[in-house]
């Protein structure tokens, strides 16, 4: 099958680009992995708190899944929140095998936690903030502002009820904002990049 | 500000260059040719179809008949002085015992 018209935008280029890639068209396929793989990697390290080589590692076997299973897609939600569904359970997967656990907090143990956000203070600070978050917080407040997805979906995606993702979400943002003000005060008393390693 | 606006300043985090080649050896090395990936389903399914067909066209089994030296002599010993047990029991086997 020939590849995708590039002119075609939107909901159907998307439609456009899983037919073709279903058909075989490994350059529909690639440019799905295009489109969407900083949205999943993004998930994995800010919802999920992979450290990036584990969240590389992740993502490809999202898409390596998605491909397998793109036959399925029933375009129930967009392409993204379905890799995302994907990204979630790969996720619960791996952190159930406790041998990729060890690693994972002997990776925590060695990485520095803030500077990933970059040189920016405030910003540091609240990439910790919502890194210190337990993950069922951090999640849903991660896809309704990164992702925007809406309540009823995240109800759906997160198999819990509406009322619960409001209230997470809620409840999210208090402890966000408060972890971000006690941060900030601790800060000057843990300059030092040793000081600023993650202490499990 | 809200939380949310100070969130979506975030930088977003991205993979390292070459994701889609990483991905394309993965899928190779998966075998990322969707029709193998298919072919247990398939397979599974002729299997069913020709075990039922098996089944369904399988000649009636003949009624089983019992030799007598199928029969240990203890078996014999305790049943022998029951025939009428016996043949209530084991209807099959009574047609080919010669009490």
């Amino acid at each position: 099958m020939a590849d995708p018209d590039p002119r075609i935008t939107g909901l159907d280029a998307e439609r456009a680009l899983i037919a073709a890639a279903v058909n075989g068209s490994s350059a529909a396929f690639d440019r799905i992995v295009r489109d969407h793989r900083d949205a999943v990697f993004a998930y994995l390290v800010r919802a999920g708190d992979c450290r990036r080589a584990e969240a590389d590692d992740l993502a490809q076997d999202v898409f390596v899944t998605a491909w397998q299973k793109l036959s399925g897609f029933r375009h129930d939600a967009g392409l993204r929140t379905w890799l995302i569904a994907i990204a979630r359970q790969k996720l619960r997967s791996h952190r159930r095998t406790l041998v990729r656990a060890l690693r994972f907090h002997e990776r925590l143990r060695r990485e520095p936690r803030i500077d990933d956000a970059g040189p920016e203070r405030d910003l540091a600070l609240l990439d910790a903030a919502l890194r210190g978050l337990p993950a069922r917080l951090r999640e849903p407040l991660y896809l309704h502002v990164f992702e925007g997805l809406g309540y009823a979906l995240l109800a759906e995606l997160l198999g819990v009820p509406l009322g619960t993702v409001k209230s997470r979400i809620a409840h999210a943002r208090r402890k966000l904002a408060s972890r971000v003000e006690v941060l900030a005060r601790e800060e000057p008393r843990t300059a030092s990049p040793s000081e600023r390693e993650y202490q499990p | 500000m809200t939380i949310d606006d100070q969130l979506r300043r975030l930088p977003a985090p991205r993979p390292a260059p070459g994701f889609e080649v990483r991905v394309r050896r993965r899928l190779e090395a998966a075998g990322s040719d969707r029709s193998r990936l298919r072919l247990p389903a398939y397979a599974g399914a002729m299997v069913a179809v020709i075990l039922a067909l098996g089944v369904l066209l399988m000649p009636e089994r003949p009624a089983e008949r019992t030799e007598v030296g199928a029969f240990s002599e203890e078996f014999l010993a305790i049943t022998t002085p029951r025939q009428t047990a016996c043949h209530a029991a084991c209807p099959a086997v009574g047609e080919s015992l010669d009490f």
